[in-house]
């Protein structure tokens, strides 16, 4: 379960590294916008979903990937046959067909019937597409409930923290036996925060079983704000390309930052020469709490 | 690699450590037995204004057309048929000096001791006159390098701190880990591949402030040697190359205090006699006061803030009679970093020597040694009770050393023999709760325990006066011991399927590896040669780093059962030539390295707190193979030294880059350096560097993605691209007092420029989406250091 710093463990690590060079920058380092000449890399299909554990709108993303210095030009795939597979413990399989949809600036697939994720159920993901089949598959795991969340006004200014706004605590209990991790879901007033330094992701291994007191420290509230806080339950190898994606977006080019790579995920490709696609199928088991700020 | 039984690797070294001091009795008695009409004059060169003794000093005998190098206690042993004889005593940057000696059978000659007065007389003036030896070309040895104290304190320096490590890197086949970083790679080998040696205790983390700064305090330094082939068989440890600093002995004439006042640190260095002539001792600290000014902040978040370094060198000696001498040497250095109680983070090395030196007779030298050195980390959060921890981290070496040299009577043949013993505790991490209210659950990773030993012996001949000879070998053993718990994994997976218990100083693994050393000398004429070398070296512990220059919580791992030793074979041709008396170097070399077992990381590697670190390895070959080129004039007004390297640097392992041969990330194909030095008066001395290389190799995407809202870079090679060619001009001026002879307190001031034309060179470039305009992506180049002037105030008296 949570929390700062070790479960974040190198993504601690690296912000108080990172910190340090901040203040090495804030002395002696600018920035420039640059011209840099890069390949084209033949295009890779990408996709992308986030099944929950109760009823919900469930989305499969089906793009393909394109030149990085052309961003808005992301072109997403109609002619993908995608099917959810959901397996009960006893092996039982239902499945569930999708049709393409259009919004204003996206495209994906929704299934035909509404979708209820159960905990403890496996669900596979099959994108066929241009003569691939890709598969991915997860299981809903527990996930504890967040027992209390609160709220402080923060009256002093600290290094982490500013005067004048009100910051979350949340609490839980985690379960024990070590193996669990987490991702956590922040929104103010219904909106996520998005953004890869909001991102908070965390495993249990420092604190397995214990009574978790969190208060994240980049989040400020305002008073009238709602604020709303998701815990999800993930698999170690979501844990990991959160990490990875996390770091990517932070920056990739520094000599202290790892060689960048494509973050690992959890699909296959059914032709085992086949490419892989890019993208991730998370499984998620959800528990939620809400405040107002008053 | 040869795995052998465990009691017959004992069995060899036990019969080959007994037999070694056999073997040099015999050798002793032999030739005495051969060279009764002989007699062997042995003795120290000294400096005479300070009693520091001088390496590499040329001891002569014209008469006889006979000449001798003191080693690195400043020892020689020359041996002479009956007679009196006229000794000429050279060194660079000293006047030489002419002595009659009398080589009598039968008397009982103690070891002379003779000094030379060194040429500048101001402080700091540094313009070289002495007789230049032929050294470069003579030398039964390549692929080295020496750099003194001098040249690096008036070469220009980043925010006016000397640097040795940054002066290393404008030599060739030396590469610089980036911007402003003292790290450094060899002849493309990684960081962790140099052996750091001061006064022969391992040095594991060579960086301050992340590496701006190196934590060799200038003042304490007398020289540096790099070793980047050929090196002699009594050094192992590390891949590519040894780099053995030696601190001063400390004046041991009179008292004397000498420092400095920089921009970013001050120093002080205090040396004088125990008692005069017989010992010495010197202590010299650094410290940065950046915190300093912080504290004059009237807001708490900035006034509690502290970072800083700081080091603190200390060493004496003792003469105990003509034939024994005693050092005790160490460094200790930290860097503290702490914001306002919220967290905290310190790391930095200790080190301790004890050396006994010991005279058998004048042609046996010894040198016992006993060496303690240490590196850790600790990181504390404390910005919320409830989850309060500290995490630490530490490396430590224990070893013993047992060094002897035997010089030949015949003076063309030196014996060089002994013993090494390290023992290995690496901690990789103990995390603990602070706190009673802490939710955290305490932690500690099994330590990592190991021993190193190795037996060598290196026989340096000179066969004719043209050909030339060092051979040797090293028998290095590592074991690795318990307690450790270990696991057997799933074959082909990495599926842990069962553990492995090994109780105290239970053997894991054990690996045997023969090195052997060769350098080959054929000298053209007095002013050419040829050399050749071989070198294989084995390595036993591996940094674990994923990124591209080395950091204070890189972890250090030690060799077991599924990470083999590191082994390097190295070939290298070169040819000598010295022009105008030898007042004017030049050489080049050419270099093929092989590396195997080489580290590195699975995508998305987890290398922090893990003890199943072997499943994120991945282990594969490397090889650098170039032409180096050095132009240098040591003597005169003018002095400094062009290089150029045109190198290649590789790797093959298997699970990185699709299995294909990628370009290692310190793959730079041009390197050149200039330095230049001209002393334009007695007061005023001119000293410029510029650097030019190729930009290092770097993975930068060739598509990207769009996972909702966010674009994603996507990468398709390992290093694929380029950095920008990196090139920087620095510039520094030192003024001197008018010379007076009385005078005892004298100062310069040193005025330094940084990047002098303000070249925008990359350190990072980083592909983002614009804040201001999400859905457009751009490119951002980083750059530290443009145009970065500083002044540093020196002081002796």
């Amino acid at each position: 379960m949570p929390i700062q710093p070790f479960i974040y463990k190198k993504m601690v690590f690296k912000r108080i590294l990172f910190f340090i060079f901040l203040s090495t920058l804030f002395f002696w380092g600018c920035e420039k916008e640059i011209s840099v000449d890069l390949k084209q890399a033949a295009p890779r299909h990408v996709i992308e979903a986030r099944l929950t554990s109760g009823k919900q709108d469930f989305r499969v993303f089906v793009s393909q990937s394109g030149p990085y210095f052309n961003a808005s030009g992301v072109k997403y795939l109609a002619d993908a046959k995608v099917i959810l597979y959901e397996i009960d413990s006893m092996g039982n399989t239902r499945s569930y067909d999708f049709v393409y949809r259009q919004a204003d600036t996206v495209a994906f697939y929704s299934p035909v019937n509404e979708i209820e994720g159960k905990i403890g159920y496996r669900y596979r993901l099959r994108v066929e597409i241009q003569n691939q089949t890709y598969e991915a598959e997860g299981r809903i795991r527990r996930v504890p409930p967040l027992q209390a969340l609160i709220y402080q006004l923060n009256e002093e200014t600290t290094l982490i923290r500013e005067k004048g706004y009100y910051y979350i605590t949340l609490m839980a209990q985690e379960p024990p036996g070590v193996g669990d991790y987490y991702r956590f879901r922040f929104y103010k007033n219904n909106v996520l925060l998005n953004k890869p330094e909001e991102w908070e992701i965390a495993e249990d291994r420092y604190v397995d079983g214990n009574f978790i007191i969190w208060s994240p420290a980049q989040l400020k509230f305002s008073l009238g704000d709602t604020a709303k806080v998701e815990i999800c339950s993930i698999d170690e190898t979501a844990y990991r390309y959160i990490l990875g994606l996390r770091t990517l977006l932070l920056g990739q080019g520094n000599p202290f930052s790892p060689v960048p790579t494509n973050p690992i995920n959890n699909f296959r490709n059914l032709n085992p020469n086949g490419v892989l696609p890019l993208g991730y199928f998370f499984v998620e088991g959800v528990e939620s709490a809400t405040v107002v700020i008053k | 690699m040869t795995t052998i039984n465990l009691r017959q690797i004992k069995t060899i070294f036990l019969i080959l450590f007994t037999l070694f001091p056999f073997w040099a009795f015999c050798l002793e008695k032999a030739t005495e037995n051969e060279n009764k009409e002989k007699v062997t004059l042995s003795g120290y060169i000294k400096d005479k204004a300070t009693g520091e003794e001088l390496i590499g000093a040329i001891v002569q005998v014209k008469a006889l057309k006979i000449g001798v190098a003191t080693n690195e206690y400043g020892f020689f042993s020359i041996t002479l048929p009956e007679g009196e004889y006229e000794l000429e005593i050279s060194f660079l940057g000293y006047r030489s000096l002419k002595t009659q000696a009398r080589a009598q059978k039968g008397a009982n000659i103690e070891p002379l001791v003779i000094e030379l007065e060194p040429e500048g007389i101001q402080l700091q003036a540094v313009e070289v006159t002495g007789e230049k030896s032929n050294e470069g070309v003579r030398d039964i040895g390549m692929s080295n390098n020496n750099i003194s104290v001098q040249t690096v304190q008036t070469l220009p320096a980043l925010f006016g701190e000397y640097d040795v490590l940054r002066t290393l890197q404008l030599l060739p086949g030396v590469q610089s880990a980036g911007e402003g970083n003292t790290g450094f790679y060899v002849r493309g080998g990684g960081p962790d591949q140099n052996l750091l040696l001061l006064d022969e205790a391992v040095v594991f983390n060579p960086g301050h402030f992340m590496g701006f700064f190196s934590v060799f305090n200038t003042d304490a330094i007398k020289d540096v040697d790099i070793y980047k082939g050929g090196i002699p068989a009594r050094y192992g440890g590390r891949l590519s190359s040894l780099i053995n600093i030696r601190m001063k002995e400390g004046n041991n004439k009179r008292f004397s205090a000498k420092g400095g006042l920089g921009i970013i640190s001050s120093r002080l260095t205090v040396e004088g006699p125990i008692v005069k002539d017989k010992g010495s001792f010197i202590v010299s600290g650094r410290r940065t006061y950046a915190d300093l000014f912080l504290k004059l902040s009237s807001d708490p978040n900035v006034r509690n803030n502290q970072l800083y370094f700081y080091d603190f060198n200390a060493k004496a000696n003792y003469h105990i009679g003509k034939r024994d001498r005693i050092f005790v040497s160490g460094y200790f250095g930290r860097d503290v970093f702490s914001f306002n109680n919220l967290f905290a983070f310190d790391w930095g090395n200790a080190t301790l020597t004890a050396r006994w030196n010991h005279l058998f007779s004048d042609r046996h030298f010894s040198n016992l040694t006993f060496i303690y050195s240490t590196f850790d980390y600790s990181f504390t959060f404390t910005q919320d009770e409830n989850n309060a921890a500290r995490l630490n981290s530490s490396v430590r070496n224990i070893g013993a050393k047992a060094d002897f040299s035997f010089y030949a009577p015949g003076n063309n043949s030196k014996f060089y023999y002994g013993f090494n013993l390290i023992t290995h505790r690496f901690n990789p991490g103990v995390f603990e709760p602070v706190g009673e209210k802490s939710f955290y659950v305490p932690q500690r990773l099994d330590y990592d325990y190991g021993i190193e030993t190795a037996l060598y012996y290196d026989h340096e001949w000179e066969i004719t006066p043209k050909i030339g000879l060092r051979y040797g070998l090293r028998l290095s053993m590592f074991n690795a011991t318990g307690p450790k718990k270990t696991y057997n994994y799933l074959p082909g997976s990495n599926l842990p399927i069962d553990t492995v218990v090994y109780g105290n100083n239970e053997l894991i693994k054990s690996y045997f590896q023969p090195e052997p050393r060769l350098v080959l000398r054929y000298a053209i004429n007095d002013e050419q040669s040829m050399k050749f070398s071989y070198t294989r070296t084995a390595q036993f512990i591996h940094q674990a780093s994923n990124s591209t220059s080395s950091l204070p919580v890189d972890l250090w791992i030690l060799s077991g059962r599924t990470i083999r030793p590191q082994l390097g074979d190295q070939v290298v041709w070169g040819y000598f030539r010295n022009f105008f008396q030898g007042k004017l170097e030049a050489s080049v070399e050419i270099y093929y390295k092989w590396m195997q077992n080489q580290i590195d990381y699975r995508d998305q590697a987890d290398l922090f707190f893990n003890d199943k670190l072997e499943r994120e390895l991945l282990i594969g070959n490397g090889w650098s193979y170039g032409v180096e080129w050095l132009f240098k004039k040591s003597v005169g007004k003018f002095t400094g030294w062009a290089s150029y390297t045109l190198s290649r640097t590789e790797r093959q392992i298997d699970g990185i880059n699709q299995n294909q041969v990628y370009p290692a990330k310190n793959d730079r194909r041009h390197n050149l350096a200039l330095v230049a030095s001209w002393q334009v008066s007695p007061r005023v001395l001119i000293a410029a560097n510029w650097v030019y290389y190729t930009g290092f190799a770097v993975t930068f995407p060739s598509g990207g993605y769009r996972l909702q809202d966010k674009f994603v870079p996507y990468f398709t090679e390992r290093n694929g691209y380029r950095m920008p060619d990196y090139h920087r001009m620095d510039l520094s001026l030192t003024l001197y007092p008018k010379y007076k002879p009385n005078r005892k307190f004298t100062s310069n001031w040193n005025f330094s420029i940084y990047n002098l034309y303000g070249r925008k060179n990359a350190w990072a470039i980083n592909f983002r989406e614009k804040e201001n305009a999400p859905g457009e992506t751009e490119a951002v180049m980083i750059y530290l250091f443009s145009f970065v002037p500083s002044v540093t105030w020196n002081f002796e008296f």
